[in-house]
């Protein structure tokens, strides 16, 4: 490996692969000039590491959370709104259509309840299993029969 | 010029992005996450909810990086103590967007980087407290005058020599070399890629010495430490 060579790795000594720095060793041994540009290198290094090192005042942590809180800015009432409808419009996972907001489930929901709901709340068809039924009906009485357990009224068109 | 932007305005897709922490894995190593990992990832779930005792614990522990690293950037305490806590502020209110897989560490550093450049082109000055120190130094230790004098030549050299590098190189070094991080996490923090970082790294410790030989000769004597000037 030549001086010159030699002279930029030094300055990347701590980055270097293993190979490389090997080959730099191996120079280091044979050349005094290069050895001596790489202590000088190493030694600024360290100067510098040692001066700017962070060496905090004493009182520099006094009242550093309660500072933090204070410059967090609390949000202004159209932000909160927002927010609240960010939750509103949160999604939720379904396993069917996968992930869909929150109104939208809840407005499907409600529609399938509804039509469920419908045919029975709807129906003017008379209940099943009854005692007995009043059927009222308009027009001329023919005759009436009962047989004990059911009255059979016959009637005519008017 | 700040590095790679981190994060935004809160979103819905950030919510998706929450990884449970019992079966989270970091995607860089593939490898599966310690006690202390999974305990910090519940910490920041907390605090991404709102918790404020558990976005406390998270400044606790990262203060000193985050200021140390914006002191080795600006040179001046308040400074540092003042850009760590917007580096906080930032953090809070874009905790939504931090995706737990992804180190804590990163992300932090990035915001202080890109917070303390800013600082540095608004204020244009690396702030040094020669005076101060010298001043407060003799009244409180009486010490050795020409000692304490001698030692603030040298913070002063070392510190201006500093002031010397652009705001990349400046990262690079005090990420690498002060902080002492290895060059793929710089790269990460940067948004650089390596073998850029390693490019900015070699021009910043050139630089150094070179100024540090330049203005300040005399010192590096008395340091015992010889310049020879390159030739070449």
């Amino acid at each position: 490996m030549k001086c010159r060579k030699v002279r930029k790795a030094i300055v990347n000594y701590a980055d270097l692969d293993e190979p490389r720095r090997e080959r730099v060793n191996e120079h280091l041994k044979s050349c005094p000039d290069c050895l001596s540009e790489f202590h000088l290198h190493q030694k600024s290094l360290n100067l510098v590491k040692q001066v700017i090192n962070f060496d905090q005042p004493e009182d520099f942590w006094q009242d550093y959370q309660v500072d933090v809180r204070r410059k967090i800015p609390s949000l202004p009432l159209w932000q909160k709104f927002l927010g609240k409808t960010e939750d509103f419009a949160s999604l939720i996972k379904t396993p069917l259509f996968g992930s869909i907001p929150a109104y939208v489930f809840s407005a499907v929901l409600l529609l399938f309840l509804a039509a469920g709901l419908y045919p029975t709340l709807s129906s003017s068809k008379p209940a099943k299993d009854l005692d007995s039924n009043l059927v009222v009906y308009e027009g001329e009485l023919l005759s009436a029969i009962d047989d004990g357990g059911v009255t059979i009224y016959t009637v005519g068109t008017r | 010029m700040n590095f790679a932007k981190s994060g935004g305005k809160k979103s819905l897709k950030a919510k998706d992005k929450r990884v449970d922490p019992k079966n989270a894995q970091t995607k860089s190593q593939g490898s599966t996450l310690s006690k202390e990992d999974e305990s910090l990832i519940e910490v920041i779930e907390r605090a991404k909810e709102g918790d404020q005792p558990a976005f406390q614990k998270i400044v606790e522990k990262y203060r000193t990086q985050v200021a140390s690293i914006a002191y080795k950037m600006v040179g001046d305490y308040e400074d540092a103590k003042d850009i760590s806590q917007i580096v906080f502020v930032k953090t809070y209110q874009n905790l939504d967007d931090f995706d737990t897989t992804k180190k804590l560490s990163t992300w932090l550093y990035r915001i202080t980087i890109n917070a303390s450049i800013d600082f540095i082109r608004k204020h244009k000055k690396h702030r040094h407290e020669l005076l101060d120190n010298i001043f407060g130094e003799l009244r409180e230790k009486k010490a050795d005058v020409e000692k304490i004098y001698q030692r603030s030549l040298i913070n002063w050299a070392i510190k201006s020599s500093m002031g010397a590098l652009n705001p990349r190189q400046k990262a690079v070094f005090v990420l690498r070399d002060l902080e002492g991080l290895d060059i793929k996490e710089v790269a990460q923090i940067t948004g650089m890629p390596q073998a850029t970082v390693r490019w900015y790294l070699h021009r910043a410790r050139s630089k150094l010495r070179g100024e540090l030989a330049k203005h300040h000769p005399q010192l590096l004597k008395k340091m015992g430490i010889k310049h020879e000037v390159q030739k070449g």
